[in-house]
């Protein structure tokens, strides 16, 4: 399987307010393609194709939106929502969200308790409220600073409310899910930020010029920094209150981190006790990212969703697929 | 079985973007699944593992050609079921329907895995209250392994299920038309070192 990435064009996108719809008929949804008044007009006769065109350009969450409940204005650019939320983006305050339980139920709960955190947490922060609460929450810690910098260094897109599955990071654009809370999304993004920073570097690990083993240690290199910056911004984060379920580390992964970063300063110390604090910090996350982090994705700590594959596993596999012999 | 495969376009728009090309051009793998007690082939694995991380979702195809995402909605199953129609004739039967069901609705991020035994737990390095978790679960194991009674109305399926970092009992009741009437589950242990979907 080759590699496919797929970069979407900011400024692209304008959708034509209601009455613009209304103006054309009944059945009409009119879509607005391209800053320089370069308009297409989709119906609903023109089918899947049109459909799957338009979820390219203004993005899955727009799409559905427009199709059930007619057309918003939409600017170019990001993902943003606020035209379609009625809200004060400089005054919008940090919600703060309620704490789950966290003992061991011994009762029957009703439901599989399989499917994961569903609904937008909490109910109905969507559009400009959503946005700006995980902005403040990003502004709080000093790596969400970092992912914000980032954000504005490379105008990266970002989809708040991605209502598919997961959350990522694809071809320079960071896909939030609409399902995560506000803590959790501020830690995700500062996660994908990481990734969408390397990729707009020119700096992803490409499995048709590397070697398999420098593919997959560079490959897991990106994402264990990730972790490290997501393990960076939880307490702060998580201190704010804000629903955290979803962000992917938790207080236990934190802990062992925490753990091997204190173990390697106690040895910095015991050579040298005059040892800069700053210096001593950046050599214990250095050594705790490329030892105790990384091993995460060998060890089984962190595997793949679909096939529970660690890591180290999965991108060998990548590799195998784009550089197998011919005929194999 | 059947199993010509879905029209990819309808799969493709229902997976939507960034996703849907990779449909369209062969980038991700359809592949059947097979559902006990029904006959055709009404759901499939769409599958991507060209990115960083690997993507899934199941998707069903309804009788009148409609395409749906079913990973982590449970109602859409309940509808594919009961458009589809399905008879579940023995409780090995009932059991694979309620595993495929459990494996197929589950959160896309979400490890969902029944196990027998506690043997079957897959333990990674913890953190000192993880590890003291699994300590204790291992020393007060409760039981694991599977129960499936069958009745005139249906059948009583009991799973334990790791579900993500917990252990945890599920309890089904469905009919022999696979509607789950019942369902319902208790935590046996959790934070234990288990591993961690990303």
């Amino acid at each position: 399987m080759s590699q496919h990435t797929r970069h979407v064009p900011e400024a692209e996108t304008t959708l034509t307010p209601r009455h613009a719809a209304a103006r054309n008929g009944a059945g009409d949804t009119r879509v607005a393609s391209g800053a320089g008044g370069n308009r297409q007009t989709l119906t609903e006769h023109d089918g899947p194709h049109a459909m799957l065109a338009l979820q390219r350009t203004a993005g899955n969450h727009a799409v559905t939106r427009l199709m059930g409940r007619g057309v918003v204005q939409r600017h170019p650019g990001p993902t943003a929502n606020a035209e379609v939320q009625a809200g004060d983006e400089t005054t919008a305050p940090l919600v703060e969200e309620a704490a789950k339980p966290t003992a061991t139920e011994a009762t029957s709960q009703p439901g599989t308790g399989t499917t994961g955190v569903t609904g937008s947490s909490p109910p109905g922060l969507t559009g400009a409220l959503r946005r700006t609460s995980i902005d403040n929450t990003l502004a709080a810690s000093a790596t969400g600073m970092w992912a914000q910098a980032i954000i504005s260094k490379w105008k990266i897109s970002i989809d708040y409310e991605y209502g598919g599955q997961g959350s990522f990071h694809r071809g320079g654009k960071i896909f939030l899910n609409k399902t995560l809370g506000v803590g959790a999304a501020a830690i995700t993004l500062m996660h994908e930020a990481q990734h969408a920073d390397t990729f707009k570097a020119g700096k992803q690990a490409d499995r048709t010029k590397l070697g398999r083993a420098d593919y997959v240690k560079q490959s897991i290199a990106d994402e264990a920094e990730a972790v490290v910056r997501q393990l960076e911004g939880f307490a702060v984060t998580a201190s704010l209150g804000g629903d955290m379920a979803g962000a992917g580390v938790s207080d236990t992964l934190k802990q062992r981190y925490l753990k091997a970063f204190y173990a390697k300063r106690d040895d910095l110390k015991t050579a040298d006790p005059d040892m800069d604090t700053a210096k001593v910090n950046a050599i214990c996350r250095t050594t705790t990212r490329d030892g105790e982090v990384t091993n995460w994705f060998y060890d089984g700590t962190f595997v793949t969703s679909t096939d529970l594959n660690s890591y180290a596993v999965f991108y060998g596999k990548q590799w195998d697929e784009v550089n197998k012999a011919p005929g194999k | 079985m059947t199993t010509h495969g879905p029209d990819l376009t309808a799969v493709a728009l229902a997976v939507g973007e960034p996703y849907a090309d990779q449909v369209l051009d062969g980038g991700a793998e359809v592949e059947p699944v097979a559902v006990a007690g029904i006959t055709e082939t009404v759901v499939w694995r769409v599958r991507g593992e060209s990115g960083p991380h690997p993507w899934q979702v199941y998707v069903g195809a309804w009788p009148d050609g409609s395409v749906r995402v079913l990973t982590g909605d449970q109602d859409a199953w309940a509808d594919l079921v009961g458009s589809a129609g399905a008879h579940l004739a023995s409780v090995t039967t009932a059991r694979r329907f309620v595993e495929t069901y459990l494996e197929v609705t589950r959160g896309a991020m979400v490890i969902v895995r029944p196990v027998t035994s506690l043997d079957d737990l897959a333990w990674r390095p913890g953190s000192a209250e993880e590890e003291n978790a699994k300590a204790a679960l291992l020393a007060d194991p409760p039981v694991t392994s599977p129960v499936v009674d069958s009745s005139d109305d249906g059948f009583h399926v009991e799973l334990t299920l790791v579900v993500d970092q917990r252990l945890q009992r599920n309890e089904f009741d469905l009919t022999r038309a696979g509607e789950i009437t019942r369902s319902d589950f208790r935590v046996l242990a959790e934070h234990l070192p288990l591993p961690i979907a990303r």
